[in-house]
């Protein structure tokens, strides 16, 4: 199963968007706790990628692609900004950094997600979770 | 979402209905800014019907403990879905709010 999704860089475009998923989501037999997790995840990469990537600026889209197979859901999302380096984020959980008020994104889609990879240019996020079915 | 305050001997809940997330959390910190600016000593914030909060949720809730903390008032948390608790436990957000299980084991000894 596979959908694209495309979308100008709007925040109130994204929960249209991430209905979309969550919908083909229960279809699938998903559980209530992977779609927490991948629609928590989406959310952020296309918060991300809307305020960061392409800086709210509204003739720049970002492109999501779903697809599922053998109860692996992989999800990309990609803006046309400069990207950045996955490794480059900060640990919120330090000391120095647990009062800040933001840098959490990133972190969360790390640990909800099985995997999580970058290309080259860092604008374009691949996330992958193996599914609970019901 | 929906927020409502209420204030009983001296401790001032926020019980909030609904996501905690990026289009959320302006109103909630609008509505928050008026005990801050009272100086509200005793602040609980229950979640009971909150299934749903995203980084900029979490990132509200650490703003309105740290304006609390300014004046030396006390912010807790009860009554966490266990999804909602799961992101304060990966964030190690648990540590730094005092969490309870019930909105009656946060006003004990508050």
């Amino acid at each position: 199963m596979d959908k694209r999704i495309i979308i100008e860089s709007d925040l109130d475009n994204i929960k249209h968007a991430v209905d979309q998923i969550k919908n083909m989501l229960e279809q699938i037999g998903t559980d209530e706790s992977d779609i927490f997790d991948i629609r928590l995840c989406l959310e952020e990469a296309l918060i991300n990628a809307i305020k960061y990537g392409n800086k709210f600026d509204k003739t720049k889209k970002v492109q999501i692609d779903f697809n599922y197979k053998d109860a692996k859901v992989t999800l990309s999302v990609e803006d046309n900004g400069r990207g950045f380096n996955l490794s480059s984020i900060p640990d919120p959980t330090s000391d120095e950094n647990i009062l800040r008020g933001s840098g959490r994104g990133v972190f969360l889609i790390k640990h909800l997600m099985d995997e999580l990879k970058s290309n080259e240019q860092g604008n374009r996020l691949t996330m992958i979770k193996h599914l609970k079915l019901k | 979402m929906h927020i409502s305050q209420r204030e009983v001997n001296g401790i001032t809940t926020y019980e909030i209905k609904g996501d905690i997330d990026i289009n959320s959390s302006p109103d909630i910190r609008e509505a928050f800014e008026k005990g801050v600016k009272n100086k509200a000593m005793k602040i609980l914030v229950n979640l009971n019907s909150v299934s749903y909060v995203d980084s900029s949720g979490l990132a509200t809730l650490v703003e309105m403990l740290k304006k609390t903390r300014v004046y030396g008032g006390k912010l807790r948390i009860s009554n966490l879905a266990p999804k909602v608790k799961s992101l304060f436990e990966i964030t190690k957000l648990e540590k730094l709010f005092e969490i309870f299980e019930t909105e009656e084991e946060a006003i004990a000894g508050f």
